[in-house]
């Protein structure tokens, strides 16, 4: 008898625990699945989405809602659809990139929906037309960013897409929305230097810099000013730590330096020791170029290994404010290139800062929040311009969107013809937790100032491009 | 290649026509035939094998000691997780994908218990506890399928999906970790160099150590132990006599996924707790445990020792090509030893 029972006990205590495990895992993702439909009747009251929307994927610019319509060429409203990494390694810098969407609509009379990451935004519009906010995740690869992209084009009608984060999946995302053309791209924080700089799709626009932007400057900062002369670079093995480290040794052997070594560590190593062990004794400096969980494990195991008897300089993410916290001392004094400082005195800065504080409290401005924010409130000021008229095919909205040039948060930006931005960086050291500028480096461009043609016909950094020495 | 004499009998007509029409074949399978020559053979790599590690090692100096103890660490690491996946194995005969997620849970359940109390031993502890308590659930979920082998695989791995999104929800996505003890903080010079290694990573491989004699002392001089490994060769046998298996294999769960803890509260100590983890880690201890033999303790013990080293190696000598031959590594072995290290053909041994 009382084995039995014990054992219906167990199995009823089992059951009730994954019941509610899995009821509470599903809290999460009905709020994603369902909260952009239930949010549409509110957003655009004034008329349904018609029927046909399935058959066309970009029905939302060439439907005009029959009988309604008739004093406006388009009553409809505008969709954005925001896609970052909410799931994965990247997860916490998605929710930091959404916080950025999030509060350019609020600027635009919109009302958070809810605290969670993918509840939307209700309530915003530009010169009279609803905007409705879909929200997409991705796991940091470039096919499920494709896939949940391709949702929201052809399921949610999406006519401008804000995102995504990491470099590989933005070089996807070109491939597929070249080809859509009335659907414009608006970049988060890909920074690939081919979104834009070779080979570019017309339809896709970045407000913000490229890996090889962000790390300008701490190369010639590093031969004239702290007096190094042969540096090795570790990094992680794909495109984007090439940009960084090609950034780097473009400048640092140009000035006359010699790079002895460059060591690439897979994406996601945990254990870094055997890399560490690599470095060798005889440089002055070492360039790291990694981000999020790999900038922290990197930092503290070489100051368990060596006590930072070789000083590190950082690339532009592994010391981004989103991990400066968990770098903690150890970060101390690094050297960095980068687009966000928290010292700039900019009147636009103090300001994003008290109302992210405001409307997400605890949060602080960072290379996500902040990059999302000038995407999405660059789409904005673009819709504005033109009466959020797109019925065109986008094609005025587009005009207008490449023409916007004004001063973000971490100062002014515009763009160049493969719409591109051109904006300020900063060389900047840590301290006390928070970047301190040592100066501004202005209007940095996509080819770092050289020439153009020069500058691609290098070819794209990698491994062992730039040559060295 | 010659036969060594006396061994081989004289090749039969059927044997000669084989060796004509496919002799590369024919010579293989007359190695696999062979004990004398395949040992010889296997000398013969090891010997190169060792070598060209030797001669690599030579190059770098005293920093091949880095290298070593880097392998012997992650070794460690590796035989706390790998163990209690090759025992939940052995005995149950589920594929327990989940045991990264109890891994990354016991590793947050101790750094939030660290936050509280301020003590990594207590966090261990209670981590550890946690990761069993979460663990042994899981046994009892397990058992509804009633040994449906790929029903319980598709549970564990869907057990893992949800427990990496219920620790984003309670802990967030920023990658942390736990501060090591205040007397494992800091590093050591290694005697008779310049280099530095970290006390606690030497603290890992101690940890290890005493998992193992810990476990060697209760499946062989203990009666739960006794009972583990009968479970192991017959469970149908024991069964029958009497003993009440669920208990046994409860207590196994538990035990596995309190190794699982300790292994997170040392991989959050040293490394870092964040998403993605999990998923690198069951990797990590599913190599060990398949290049050791499924089931096998003391092959998950040898594994993790040469795939700690091999990976240390690798890393240093061939960074660019090092995930590639950790993997040929273990497609080596698995093609000299097709059941692993110390698998057995039908059953496994501890």
């Amino acid at each position: 008898m009382r084995p039995r029972n014990s054992k219906l006990l167990w199995r009823l205590l089992a059951f009730l625990a994954m019941f509610t495990l899995i009821v509470s895992a599903c809290g999460n993702d009905d709020s994603s699945d369902d909260g952009a439909p239930t949010a549409a009747p509110e957003a655009t009251a004034a008329a349904e989405p018609t029927a046909a929307a399935t058959a066309a994927p970009t029905a939302a610019s060439t439907d005009t809602s029959s009988d309604e319509a008739d004093t406006t060429p388009r009553t409809q409203g505008i969709t954005i659809g925001a896609i970052s990494t909410l799931d994965g390694p990247f997860a916490a810098l998605g929710d930091f990139s959404m916080h950025g969407v999030k509060l350019a609509l609020l600027e635009y009379g919109g009302q958070l929906e809810g605290t969670d990451t993918r509840d939307s935004v209700s309530g915003a519009s530009v010169a009279g037309v609803p905007i409705e906010l879909v929200i997409e995740g991705s796991d940091a690869t470039p096919d499920v960013a494709v896939e949940a992209t391709r949702k929201m084009v052809e399921q949610d009608n999406a006519d401008i897409i804000i995102g995504p984060l990491s470099g590989d999946e933005g070089l996807a995302l070109k491939d597929y929305i070249r080809d859509i053309p009335d659907v414009t791209l608006v970049n988060g924080t890909s920074a690939s230097q081919d979104l834009t700089l070779r080979d570019p799709a017309a339809n896709v626009f970045r407000f913000g810099g490229d890996g090889a932007m962000w790390t300008f400057g701490v190369g010639t900062y590093a031969y004239e000013e702290l007096g190094h002369r042969r540096i090795a670079t570790i990094a992680e093995d794909y495109s984007y730590p090439y940009d960084q480290v090609g950034a780097v040794l473009t400048e640092f052997c140009a000035a006359g330096g010699t790079v002895t070594d460059r060591i690439w560590v897979p994406l996601g190593t945990q254990d870094y020791s055997s890399f560490v062990a690599q470095i060798p004794d005889d440089v002055d400096a070492v360039f790291f170029a990694m981000g999020g969980t790999d900038a922290i494990n990197f930092v503290k195991q070489y100051d368990e290994f060596t006590g930072q008897a070789i000083p590190l300089i950082a690339g532009p993410t592994a010391v981004d404010q989103s991990v400066l916290a968990e770098l903690g001392d150890r970060a101390e004094g690094l050297v960095s290139s980068g687009p966000v400082v928290d010292d700039s005195g900019l009147s636009e800065f103090d300001a994003f800062a008290a109302r992210l504080d405001e409307v997400f409290p605890g949060q602080t401005p960072n290379i996500f929040n902040i990059y999302y924010y000038i995407a999405t409130k660059s789409a904005l000021q673009a819709l504005e311009e033109v009466g959020a008229d797109i019925s065109d095919g986008s094609r005025a909205f587009q005009a207008a969107l490449a023409g916007q040039s004004w001063t973000t948060p971490i100062g002014p930006v515009f763009l160049d013809d493969k719409r591109q931005a051109v904006v300020d960086m900063y060389l900047r050291q840590v301290q006390d937790g928070s970047q301190v500028t040592i100066r501004t480096l202005p209007q940095v461009n996509a080819t770092l100032g050289f020439d153009r043609d020069d500058y691609i016909a290098k070819g794209s950094f990698s491994r062992e491009n730039p040559p060295c020495g | 290649m010659h036969p060594p004499t006396g061994a081989a009998p004289p090749a039969g007509r059927r044997e000669r026509a084989e060796a004509a029409s496919d002799p590369l074949r024919y010579r293989l399978s007359a190695l696999s035939q062979r004990p004398e020559a395949r040992r010889l053979f296997g000398a013969a790599v090891a010997l190169l094998l060792v070598y060209y590690a030797a001669s690599k090692s030579l190059e770098i100096g005293d920093r091949s000691l880095l290298v070593l103890l880097n392998g012997l660490t992650s070794a460690g690491l590796y035989f706390l997780m790998a163990s209690g996946f090759t025992l939940v194995f052995g005995l149950a005969r589920v594929t327990n994908l989940a045991h990264g997620g109890i891994y990354l849970l016991g590793g947050y359940a101790a750094l939030s218990v660290q936050r509280a109390t301020d003590n990594w031993l207590a966090a261990t502890a209670l981590g550890a506890l946690f990761a069993g308590g979460v663990s042994v659930v899981l046994y009892q979920v397990l058992r509804l399928l009633r040994g449906d082998g790929l029903r319980e695989t598709m549970l564990t791995l869907g057990a893992t999906i949800v427990i990496a999104d219920q620790v984003l929800a309670k802990w967030g996505g920023i990658p942390t970790d736990l501060d090591p003890p205040s007397f494992l903080r800091g590093s050591i010079d290694l005697p008779g160099s310049a280099l530095l290694y970290p006390k606690f990573r030497l603290a890992v491989v101690a940890l290890a150590l005493l998992a193992g004699l810990v476990l060697w002392v209760l499946l062989y001089r203990t009666r739960l132990g006794m009972l583990i490994r009968a479970g192991v060769d017959d469970p149908d046998m024991v069964s029958i006599l009497g003993i009440r298996v669920p208990l046994v294999l409860g207590s196994v769960f538990v035990l596995a996924g309190a190794l699982a803890g300790i292994a997170g509260a040392a991989g959050g100590t040293y490394l870092s707790l964040a998403q993605g983890e999990d998923n690198r880690i069951l990797l990590a201890s599913l190599i060990v445990v398949i290049a050791g033999g499924l089931g096998s303790l003391r092959g998950a013990g040898a594994a993790s020792v040469i795939v700690g080293l091999v990976e240390a190696f690798a890393q240093t000598h061939h960074p660019v090509l090092s995930v590639l031959i950790t993997f040929g590594m273990l497609i080596a072995i698995l093609a000299l030893r097709p059941h692993g290290l110390m698998g057995g053909a039908d059953h496994a041994r501890l």
